[in-house]
């Protein structure tokens, strides 16, 4: 079931009519049934077994936990919860990685090569082990109580507006809102409304239409070289975050239909000025989770510990920021890898940025002083401005590696930045090679509307604002006349029908 | 909560009013006006040439022929529009040809053919590269998709016959979807664009015209053994189909092989074979056709390994042809075939005669 499709809205529209009018006890039953009718539809069902498997470990890990913190079994039980969770999202997502580079060597070594294995896919693995994960050592170090309904862990755990893309939620952000005495809210419900309105014009309008272009660009990148190659990337961040952030609002939205408020993933990237910043606004959930259940512990661990007092000891002050950087290395590795099963990602999504980050924060002492000295003030409209521009173009080249077919191919666009380009011919060949499928003048207008809309509404939540609260105040005709441009302008020069989103299916 | 039910319906109503009205209104496709199939079904089954009318539903426009026939043609062929323009030479042949067509279309019509019992002595199968790419249920014409299902679920044992199969009749699952689809919608406001509002008062639509010169005349046409003809109006002159393959060449997209083909997708290739197969254990006589393509893109191909795999492909073709003793003509290597740029028709399609000689002479 297409999440741009009109049955997936048909089915929102019959669970919302559904939940709404049932008394609150059988609320979340609702959801439940939506949510395994949802998995059962864009999967296999006997997949549902790996979610199956996760919640009922977790959940008797949970109970188990109770009365016997920092214990022995406890840990034991820990430790053996977390190998069968993580051991079956690798298994499923990895062994090919594994196999392929495997393969790599044995073909190079004795020309003999390895065989791909195929699984039944997961719906959303990805996002809901991090979540069970998040639930069961929140239950273990006490942060959270044990639920003794598996069928309400279940519910935490393939709750369906999340498995398009997420947000990663914890148990607590999500149990208040799944499991509560729920009333009809106008407000909260038209609001939630007109976020998801919104995510479907950035979805079908901007980034399924650029991604006409952009595959375009990225299959030639013998032909679009010099700044066509960067044009490329561009587009493709454009794509990206029209994508991620569309799917954020469809899902945000549709929760916040059923009164169950879901955590913002994003928070206006591009106005980040260091990479370090735009990792805190982008898909921001992920960059908790890591934080807080990765790097937080391994920080804390005593092997991390030692090391810390022994670096300092032997570097001085400076040299305790070893291991942190260190389990940075790690975090941003796990990074890589949770994006998806290529060294692309591994490369492209973590240890790019890990080295970004490090070379940033290692002459940072000297970065001062030259600014001091040269006069340079950190709220200065040109030095935010070039930070701005900095950060964007690092995260462009990152990107490069997420949309390129393997890593080779990643390399090899990057070397064409630097070949001569055409300037005639490339826009020649756009124009005779896609144009009529990217739709046309009318969608160049309707993609340029929505980018600029978006842009506005950005630099309002930067200052603080709300574009909503902002469109409210419009007196009522003229806004619904919006509204129903909008709608219009969605159905007249959307792309439907032919893409997921990006990250639907991690 | 009424405030927001009554809101929420009224938006809803103006929203579908606005696209089903305009779809129906409009049905590009003919897919709510489908007279225009039957007439020229009847017009066709009279021995009567016709202009082809547009946008229409042509796996269902083929039951249609079918329906009218009173005996099998000793001849079939099957295939994309590769194989739609060529003059065979065979006595009774019927040229069953759907536009971009895909592995699920030779299912879906071979099993209109054995539905109707009108099975030839003698089925010719075009084949394109990227045929196999979806799956054997994954035709590219949705009306006759069940006949396609139908013919697997025969062959597997799952089913006896093609009962209660058929395209032509009642409401179906998918004229409710299209006439609630948005992107139906935009095809009918693409409609608008270029056809004014003629539609809206009946003068827009196109409908079954006689050809005065099917070979010769300006518009596209349909002959009554199920061949198309070119129209000289959208013909290009070889300059400037050179000038458009070098476009394609040079933004190393080709468009119609997915932007890339580095080998066929060996599962869809074995439900081909099984095809091929089944119809061979019936009597039926079995020939490939590989229609050539532009000479400046088949050597594009050898230059880019994103398309490595459609010459090891005609080897495999080739190969299963050799094993089950299948004869084969025509080449995608035009310098094989002995195409030239200048009979081509546009940068993908041979014209009708130099197919005919692709066809024919080249074993």
């Amino acid at each position: 079931m297409e999440i741009t499709s009109l049955s997936y809205l048909i089915f929102v529209g019959v669970s919302l009519v559904v939940y709404w009018a049932l008394p609150h006890k059988f609320k979340w039953w609702v959801l439940l049934v939506d949510s395994l009718i949802f998995y059962a539809l864009n999967t296999k069902p006997i997949t549902l077994i790996y979610p199956a498997v996760s919640v009922l470990s977790v959940w008797g890990a949970t109970l188990f936990f109770e009365g016997r913190r920092n214990t022995k079994p406890a840990r034991i039980v820990l430790i053996l919860t977390l190998v069968l969770n993580v051991g079956m999202l690798s298994l499923l997502k990895y062994t090919n990685l594994f196999l392929s580079t495997v393969s790599y060597f044995t073909e190079k070594f004795s020309g003999r090569t390895i065989p791909s294995v195929k699984w039944y896919a997961s719906l959303a693995i990805s996002f809901y082990t991090l979540q069970i994960i998040s639930y069961l050592l929140d239950c273990y170090w006490g942060v959270e109580k044990a639920e003794k309904n598996p069928l309400k862990v279940l519910l935490f755990t393939i709750y369906f507006p999340l498995t398009i893309s997420g947000p990663i939620c914890r148990y607590n952000m999500l149990s208040a809102g799944l499991f509560a005495n729920n009333s009809f809210d106008y407000d909260r419900v038209t609001r939630s409304l007109k976020r998801t309105g919104w995510g479907f014009a950035k979805k079908l309008i901007v980034a399924d239409r650029l991604s006409v272009v952009v595959g375009y660009m990225f299959a030639s990148p013998d032909f679009f070289t010099g700044p066509w190659t960067i044009l490329a990337a561009a587009l493709f961040v454009i794509q990206l975050y029209f994508d991620f952030t569309g799917c954020m609002d469809i899902a945000l939205g549709i929760s916040g239909c059923f009164g169950v408020e879901l955590p913002e993933n994003f928070r206006t990237p591009f106005f980040a000025k260091t990479v370090q910043e735009f990792w805190q606004r982008w898909h921001m959930t992920l960059g908790t989770f890591l934080k807080e259940y990765i790097m937080y512990p391994v920080l804390k661990s005593p092997l991390f510990v030692k090391m810390t007092a022994d670096c300092k000891k032997h570097f001085g002050k400076k040299g305790k920021k070893i291991p942190t950087y260190l389990a940075m290395l790690i975090v941003w590795l796990l990074m890589g890898l949770w994006h998806g099963s290529s060294w692309k990602y591994v490369l492209g999504e973590g240890l790019w940025f890990w080295l970004i980050i490090v070379l940033g924060q290692i002459p940072s002492d000297f970065f001062k002083k030259a600014k001091a000295r040269l006069h340079i003030k950190e709220d200065a409209f040109l030095w935010k401005a070039y930070g701005i521009v900095r950060t964007s173009f690092f995260f462009t080249i990152g990107m490069i590696f997420f949309n390129a077919a393997d890593l080779k191919a990643a390399f090899h666009m990057i070397s064409c930045i630097f070949r001569p380009f055409p300037v005639k011919e490339g826009f020649l060949s756009l124009y005779r090679g896609i144009w009529p499928e990217f739709g046309g003048k009318y969608v160049a207008l309707a993609v340029l509307i929505i980018f600029i809309l978006q842009t506005v509404f950005d630099f309002m939540h930067e200052k603080g604002k709300d574009p909503q609260e902002a469109v409210a105040k419009i007196v009522a005709p003229v806004r619904w006349v919006l509204y129903l441009a909008l709608i219009f302008l969605i159905i007249f020069t959307g792309s439907f029908g032919k893409s997921s989103f990006i990250y639907f299916g991690f | 909560m009424k405030k927001f039910l009554i809101k929420a319906v009224a938006l809803i109503v103006v929203v579908l009013t606005v696209v089903c009205g305009v779809n129906y209104i409009i049905d590009p496709a003919n897919m709510f006006h489908d007279g225009v199939i039957y007439d020229a079904a009847d017009m066709l089954a009279n021995g009567q040439a016709i202009e082809s009318p547009g946008d229409f539903d042509e796996g269902k426009f083929i039951e249609a022929r079918v329906a009218k026939m009173t005996g099998a043609p000793t001849t079939l062929v099957e295939g994309s529009s590769h194989i739609m323009f060529i003059p065979y030479e065979y006595d009774d042949c019927f040229v069953a040809g759907l536009s971009s067509s895909y592995l699920g279309d030779f299912y879906a019509v071979t099993g209109v053919f054995e539905a109707y019992d009108l099975m030839p002595e003698r089925v010719v199968f075009g084949i394109d590269p990227w045929m196999f790419e979806s799956g054997y249920d994954g035709g590219s014409h949705g009306s006759i998709k069940d006949y396609a299902v139908a013919k697997y679920e025969i062959m597997n044992g799952k089913r006896s016959d093609y009962s209660g199969v058929s395209s032509l009749d009642g409401i179906t699952f998918d004229k409710v979807k299209e006439i609630t689809s948005f992107s139906y919608f935009q095809l009918s406001i693409d409609a608008i664009k270029m056809k004014g509002l003629g539609y809206f008062t009946g003068d827009g639509r196109r409908k079954a015209v006689p050809a005065s010169d099917p070979e010769a005349g300006g518009f596209a046409c349909i002959l009554p053994n199920g061949r198309r003809t070119f129209g000289s109006l959208s013909a290009g002159t070889p300059e400037s189909v050179k000038a458009e393959a070098e476009t394609n060449i040079n933004s190393g997209y080709i468009a119609h092989l997915g932007g890339s083909f580095t080998g066929t997708n060996e599962d869809n290739f074995t439900y081909f074979k099984e095809l091929c197969e089944d119809l061979q254990s019936k009597g039926i006589e079995v020939v490939f056709y590989l229609p050539s393509f532009y000479p400046d893109v088949y050597d594009y191909f050898g230059e880019n390994p994103a398309y490595a795999g459609v010459s090891s492909f005609e080897e495999e073709i080739r190969e299963y042809a050799a094993s089950q003793n299948i004869e084969v003509r025509g080449s995608y290597n035009p310098h094989e075939a002995g195409a030239e740029g200048a009979d081509f028709y546009d940068w993908i399609h041979l014209n009708s005669a130099s197919a005919s000689e692709n066809f024919a002479y080249i074993r």
